[in-house]
């Protein structure tokens, strides 16, 4: 009689860590190039009838901050002698 | 036998399940839920509230905490906190404005907060600002309120 090998708890441990690793990529922050993610949760404190009662928290809201760079070139060296940046004169005979 | 055993311990299960689901049930006299809105000001120069999840720097967003009491019993003493996330600035701007302020989610105290520089009392940057705390007296059966404070992104 040819014994059932399939071993059922090693299948249940297989699947547990998928769905681990899963769920550990979802619950990551997705964190591409430029973006982060910001959470932020709510919470309240209260009594009902002098009694003190359990800490109640909101549901999580998450917004994704893009982050844009923004800049613009502006030509101030109209003739070209001059270096603006560094506020550099320069001469015939040299820097000063 | 053992299938008698197998059907007992999943009656069992099934109803330490639901006697703890409805303990949780019974404890939930206050449900609180969060909000995120962008702030815009149109063109007639009225404030705009639009739901948002994704903003660049530089976007102002309202978050809003609106809570109900779930419950025939009043609510008293209710203290309503709402954190200023990291990399977003308060702007000053907070629903009720009788919010106290914190900048360690500890201490907390009346707006502006002040701080002794140099022997002078001098206000706080709102940059420095953590969380924001409402505290209501009361809020009757079956009655909902909300709180708010607005946010730039940094």
């Amino acid at each position: 009689m040819k014994s059932n090998t399939f071993n059922y708890s090693l299948l249940a441990v297989g699947i547990a860590a998928v769905m681990g690793l899963s769920t550990g990529a979802i619950a990551g922050e997705q964190s591409t190039a430029g973006s982060a993610s910001i959470t932020n949760v709510a919470s309240a404190t209260y009594f009902v009838g002098g009694q003190e009662q359990k800490k109640v928290d909101s549901n999580p809201v998450v917004i994704s901050i893009t982050e844009t760079v923004k800049f613009s070139l502006v030509a101030t060296n109209i003739d070209g002698d001059n270096d603006p940046c560094c506020q550099i004169r320069r001469t015939k005979l040299g820097r000063f | 036998m053992k299938r008698f055993k197998i059907l007992r311990n999943v009656l069992l299960a099934t109803i330490a399940s639901s006697s703890l689901l409805n303990i949780a049930h019974a404890e939930d006299a206050l449900k609180m839920e969060l909000t995120a809105n962008q702030v815009i000001k149109n063109v007639e120069g009225k404030t705009v509230y639009t739901p948002v999840r994704t903003a660049p720097a530089g976007t102002v967003i309202q978050y809003k905490a609106n809570y109900t009491n779930t419950v025939n019993k009043d609510i008293n003493d209710l203290m309503v906190t709402l954190p200023i996330p990291a990399n977003m600035t308060f702007t000053g701007d907070a629903m009720p404005a009788s919010a106290q302020a914190s900048t360690d989610g500890k201490n907390y105290a009346d707006m502006p907060l002040m701080r002794k520089v140099d022997g002078k009392m001098v206000k706080i940057p709102y940059s420095e600002y953590r969380t924001l705390r409402w505290n209501i007296k009361l809020l009757p059966a079956k009655k909902s309120a909300a709180v708010a404070l607005n946010t730039t992104v940094n």
